[in-house]
């Protein structure tokens, strides 16, 4: 157990080289200006001034040379300085990041809470009418763009019925010191019902239908008819089904989770959430390339982890699969 | 293939529909013109409206037929027979802005007062070329990679895994921005790129995957104890094992490529005006969605046909393969 | 359309007199009988800015910050007008080359130290110093040749030649020196925690959620009546205008669809009050003049071009009259145009007539008009991040189709669309300008000495209209500048290097706790005393 986590610890670091690599060549194809990073929305400047300033700002290395600096850096755990606000990239990233793992955390359980179930009633009763109106309401869920549900979310549950607040992580009055841990905590909540709901949307008719054609696979065995006849309960039966049906759904797991941090953009976007989507977007705007090259890895090492964590839960499910992933050392 | 499954008729529905969706496509200047399908020019016959269709279109091109205003044609010129929706996706009427659906624009109008059905008709084109073209390129790339990964060597194997590791991790809206900030224009091609940079790994995984699970199994066994080589082996037995999973992921990619046109198209990078897209069309209707529901309402609906179409087709897809096959290996 | 001289004249009197809702005097007070001290006004933020350090950070979002937290010599009121603020007095000499201000004693940073000369010496230094960043700031005072400190509350400002624009400058907030001096300028944990000797203390800065700001009992011009101003990032507009309704935000600007739609019914009203002002804006076309493509070095085309483009319709039911067609790139708020000149009509029929004389004529084979065997195809830029600009550029499109051009439209991202334009990789572009609140200001968009690397993005050249710029800006005397500006705006009428189109009109809600506001062209809070003056009318205590 132990060798093949460091195996598949060792084995990231070419990978996160190469998406770091990659990252850094794509940014210097967009054609750019150093200035852009201080003249949001292109302040108005003469010739002269304009000059004195790039002469300030201008760049001597070649793009390799740059790249080195920055790996360099990095080892020393150094991530450079955002461009602009001047704050070291690291913070700049450890400002963002929690709100964006709780907000896709809780989209996640909320996914799986909905969708598992949903998935083995499709499969035990393929085609029922419950089936076809549920496969027939996720579809229409997961067609729905998340900008255009977020619009009607907040239109509809936060402005005309006022259950909840519409956008932010804190309330109104937030900061008046009165509130209690308590009642922080609720406020939190609350705000992040919508958000999670409008990212929840989109996974739910992907993983039931995954999970629909898992189960039924396993279903398709006779596994259920025979497990039945052999004198189980039917809860215990659906037991056996959802353990053999798990093995896809983590593989999907791994999936998910970096469809989740880039997914959530738009929704941060919407519901004005501080988190690392809306970073990116900013980041990008702005040209502010240490902080888009630390969300990139970041990112990379998001997806590698969920990746990881999937494989344990492999392990851990069907551990008829511990030769195969210890020999192999990758995922399938 | 539905092997008269019960659900034969919706797979039949599915694709019909799709189809139908395709067809229009490829037909939307003839459905959606301004421009008449048969007109009379003093004694001669034109068909101004074919000349708008994509590679034919050049044979029809006359130039006293353009610059025509067929509402009100100059002597001697004469309409006789109007498109179905006699409207063009960018005759832009500023004094009918935002009409609601009625008699003359049956869909409505949108905030430029074109006429919303023969933009959903044009829209149709973008967003299905971006659907298609990202989930074939996607499914080439994948399926070419992926196989070498898994019938090629440990060293053909390791490069490919990392390289899906790494490609997996950019997300489609940047690739597709910096693709567009690098080529210098926006539009269809960026997209599709970014998205099938994206999308292939997804493919690559599940080839790989198969195929490490059939090395080991019976079949290959006595696939390769017969003397097929590698190569015949994937086409004959691998290819359809295979069909059925990546009918299931192409479906999926269409409607996923078809989501992120949107998305884009949100962010503000969609296809280049006048054109529209489902996409465009939603994200500029967003701002007037408070005054007008139609601009809103009928491209999604279009998008939920198309998409649902898709699922459904996927799903079939893979159900109908037969039983006794995993379709959970991935 | 074209408008009669008389009737132009009393617009713009109209507009230059009373284009903004009615104000009290600068820094008045509310009257005896209205609320207390007390209360919380939350105002919403398009983006999270920068930083708070008074030079370097001198974006939109930012300053609208920084002005309530610092503190400058001088600033604008709601009209534009330059007024008093930590300068009670200033003159400038005869020759006009040097400016002396004199410091309102007593006034203190909002740890106790003094605000003294020092201190605006300090600013001016870290203003010119290049590394400071200072963009969009540094331009009023490159021009000067030192700044001397003779005693605490006296600062005298010695230009090298007479520089007209020279006080308007002076609006940047002043930083204190004694607490930057000590520490890396562009790192210091002040440009994220500013000190000011402004209205309002710095109090928290949540990244990515808000900050707020509280009232400074100890504020030279009178406690602030408000206790609190949080300013809430929320970047989408529509999430904007559903923060308002939902009450938790006080303030949302309104697009003209959002105004028809939400901002309407007895409902609303009750709520909410709508405030109105032609905005210190213009959005204009850009054609690059200077050969690089066949079309737009002749004043000819450019004019046809211009006059093909239907403003009044697109005000009319794009913008639903929340908007004025603008030709001149003078703004009736700032003045200096030439008020009997009349607004460039929509005239496709004089526009196809300028184009066959110019020797652009139809092409029987291609429907285009061509000349010499070029067809007249261009491409236009558009920043694609707001529908507005895109949906403009359509109808130009269609426009410019019916008189036989061809005009493609390329969307891009603002870095990459501010780029090219710098570069001149473009052949005509679709841009939006705020034209500061001093003609000169335009300077940067038509002299040719801007052409490279500057704002003059149209490659514009034209001797006299460099004279009269450069003659303007050492001319002190009212009258005799204000000519120097009308004969540019004549001859700019003539050559149309730049299509100026329309000027928005900015609108929005503000919650009927809130009172005491007024809205000037550059926004709600961006003038003095704005945010300062304002207080709730239930006072609730927080």
């Amino acid at each position: 157990m132990t060798s093949f986590l460091l195996r598949r610890l060792l084995a990231a670091v070419p990978t996160l080289v190469g998406i770091t690599a990659l990252a850094f060549a794509i940014l210097n194809l967009l054609p750019d200006d150093p200035l852009i990073a201080w003249s949001p929305g292109g302040a108005t400047a003469s010739a002269e001034a304009l000059a004195r300033l790039r002469a300030e700002l201008r760049v001597d290395h070649g793009p390799v040379e740059r790249y080195l600096d920055w790996g360099l850096a990095l080892t020393r755990g150094d991530l450079g300085t955002s461009l602009r606000d001047g704050r070291p990239v690291g913070r700049v990233l450890a400002d963002a990041l929690p709100w964006t793992v709780l907000l896709n955390l809780c989209a996640l359980v909320m996914i799986y809470a909905l969708a598992v179930p949903f998935g083995l009633l499709g499969a035990s009763a393929p085609g029922s009418s419950l089936d076809r109106l549920g496969s027939r309401v996720l579809l229409a869920v997961y067609a729905l763009p998340s900008f255009a549900a977020a619009l009607l979310l907040q239109e509809f549950v936060a402005v005309r019925l006022g259950w909840l607040p519409l956008q932010g992580v804190v309330g109104r009055q937030a900061g008046s010191e009165t509130a209690g841990l308590l009642s922080h905590a609720l406020d939190l909540a609350r705000h992040l019902v919508l958000p999670t709901l409008c990212l929840a949307l989109a996974g739910w008719a992907f993983v039931a239908r995954y999970s629909r054609a898992a189960c039924r696979s396993v279903s398709g065995r006779e596994f259920l008819a025979v497990a039945r006849a052999k004198g189980l309960s039917r809860s215990r039966a659906y037991y056996h089904v959802a353990a053999n049906a798990a093995v896809p759904l983590i593989t999907l797991l791994a999936g998910i989770v970096p469809s989740l941090v880039g997914g959530s953009l738009i929704v941060e976007q919407a519901f004005s959430w501080p988190g690392l989507g809306r970073l990116y977007v900013a980041s990008i705007e702005g040209r502010d390339y240490p902080v888009v090259l630390g969300l990139t890895l970041l990112g990379a090492l998001l997806v590698l982890a969920g990746q990881l964590l999937a494989d344990l839960l492999y392990l851990l499910v069907d551990p008829r699969l511990r030769d195969e992933l210890l020999m192999d050392g990758l995922d399938a | 293939m539905p092997e008269g499954r019960p659900s034969s008729a919706s797979t039949r529905a599915a694709l019909a529909l799709f189809g139908v969706v395709a067809l229009v496509a490829l037909l939307a200047p003839l459905i959606a013109n301004d421009r008449p399908l048969l007109a009379r020019s003093g004694g001669r016959l034109l068909a101004p409206a074919l000349a708008d269709l994509p590679v034919v279109g050049r044979l029809f091109d006359l130039p006293e037929a353009r610059g025509v205003d067929w509402d009100q044609p100059p002597p001697g010129m004469r309409a006789l027979w109007r498109a179905p929706v006699p409207w063009s996706y960018r005759g832009i009427r500023l004094d009918e802005a935002l009409r609601p659906p009625g008699r003359h624009h049956l869909l409505g109008t949108d905030a430029l007062g074109r006429d919303l059905l023969a933009r959903l008709i044009h829209g149709t084109r973008p967003s299905l070329l971006v659907g298609l073209g990202a989930a074939s390129l996607a499914l080439l790339c994948g399926g070419i990679l992926g196989a070498l990964a898994g019938l090629g060597g440990r060293l053909a194997d390791l490069l490919i895994v990392r390289l899906v590791e790494i490609a997996y991790c950019f997300s489609p809206y940047l690739l597709a921005l910096a693709l567009q900030a690098a080529l210098g224009h926006a539009g269809v091609g960026p997209m599709i790129a970014g998205i099938a940079l994206n999308r292939w790994t997804v493919v690559a995984r599940l080839v790989r995957g198969e195929i490490l699970r059939q090395r080991g199994g019976d079949l290959w066994a006595s696939a390769r104890a017969s003397g097929a080589s590698l190569p015949r082996l994937a086409l004959r037995h691998l290819l359809p094992l295979l069909a059925g999973p990546l009918a299931v992921l192409a479906a999926f990619t269409v409607a996923q490529a078809i989501v992120l046109e949107s998305g884009l198209a949100f962010l503000g990078f969609g296809v280049e005006p006048p054109l529209p897209s489902w996409g465009s069309i939603l994200a500029e209707s967003r701002a007037t969605l408070e005054v007008a529901w139609w601009p809103v309402v009928f491209p999604t609906l279009a998008l939920l046909l198309v998409l649902g179409s898709l699922c459904v087709a996927g799903e079939i897809g893979s159900g109908g393969r037969g039983r006794g096959q995993d379709t959970a290996t991935f | 359309m074209r408008r009669g001289v008389p009737a132009a004249l009393v617009l713009l009197a109209l507009l230059l007199f009373a284009g903004c809702a009615p104000a009290p005097p600068p820094g008045s007070r509310p009257a005896a009988g209205l609320p207390g001290y007390g209360g919380r006004f939350v105002y919403p933020l398009r983006g999270e800015p920068h930083g708070l350090n008074f030079v370097s950070d001198g974006d939109v979002l930012s300053s609208q910050v920084e002005t309530l937290v610092g503190d400058s010599l001088v600033d604008l009121d709601v009209h534009l007008k330059v007024v008093p603020r930590l300068a009670s007095s200033w003159e400038t000499s005869t020759d006009g080359r040097t400016l002396t201000f004199h410091l309102r004693p007593g006034v203190r940073f909002h740890d106790g130290v003094p605000l003294t000369s020092a201190d605006v010496l300090y600013t001016y230094e870290r203003l010119i110093d290049p590394k400071s960043r200072a963009i969009g700031r540094l331009d009023g005072f490159l021009p000067i040749e030192k700044v001397l400190a003779p005693d605490p509350l006296t600062v005298k400002v010695l230009y090298r030649s007479a520089y007209a624009p020279a006080l308007i400058a002076w609006d940047v907030p002043i930083l204190p020196r004694h607490l930057y001096e000590k520490e890396e300028f562009l790192s210091s944990p002040h440009n994220r925690a500013p000190i000011g000797s402004g209205p309002f203390l710095f109090s928290s800065w949540e990244p990515g959620q808000r900050i707020v700001l509280r009232a400074n009992p100890d504020y030279w011009g009178g406690r602030p009546r408000l206790d609190t101003i949080v300013f809430q990032i929320i970047p989408s507009q529509e999430t904007t205008l559903q923060a308002l309704l939902a009450g938790e935000i006080d303030w949302s600007t309104l697009t003209p669809m959002q105004g028809q739609a939400q901002a309407t019914g007895a409902a609303f009203e009750r709520r909410f009050r709508i405030l109105r002002c032609e905005a210190l804006w213009f959005y204009y076309i850009a054609f690059r003049g200077d050969g690089s493509n066949p079309f737009f070095a002749d004043p000819v085309v450019r004019r046809a071009v211009s006059l093909a483009l239907d403003r009044a319709g697109y005000v009319r039911s794009i913008l639903h009259g929340l908007g004025r067609p603008a030709s001149s790139p003078f703004h009736p708020a700032v003045g200096g145009g030439d008020p009997d000149l009349p607004a460039l009509p929509y005239d496709p029929g004089t526009a196809a007539s300028l184009l066959d004389a110019a020797g652009w004529r139809i092409d029987r084979a291609s429907g285009l008009r061509a000349r010499g065997g070029t067809p007249f195809r261009f491409t236009l830029l558009v920043f694609g991040g707001e529908p507005a600009q895109t949906q403009f550029s359509q109808v130009a499109q269609e426009s410019l189709r019916r008189l036989g051009i061809e005009m493609a439209i390329e969307k891009l991202d603002w870095p990459t669309l501010w780029s090219r334009l710098q570069k001149g990789e473009y052949q005509a572009a679709f841009s939006g300008i705020s034209p500061g609140a001093d003609p000169d200001a335009l300077f940067s968009m038509f002299h040719s000495s801007q052409i490279k690397g500057g704002q003059n993005y149209a490659a514009f050249r034209d001797a006299s209209i460099d004279a009269w710029f450069e003659a303007a800006r050492r001319t002190l005397e009212e009258r005799e500048r204000r000519a120097l500006y009308q004969r540019i705006d004549r001859r700019l009428a003539e050559l149309q290097p730049y299509a100026f189109l329309f000027i928005p009109t900015l609108q929005g809600a503000l919650s009927r706790r809130i009172g005491n506001a007024e809205i000037s062209p550059r926004g709600l809070l961006s003038f003095y005393p704005g945010g300062a003056a304002l207080y709730a009318e239930d006072g609730d205590g927080s």
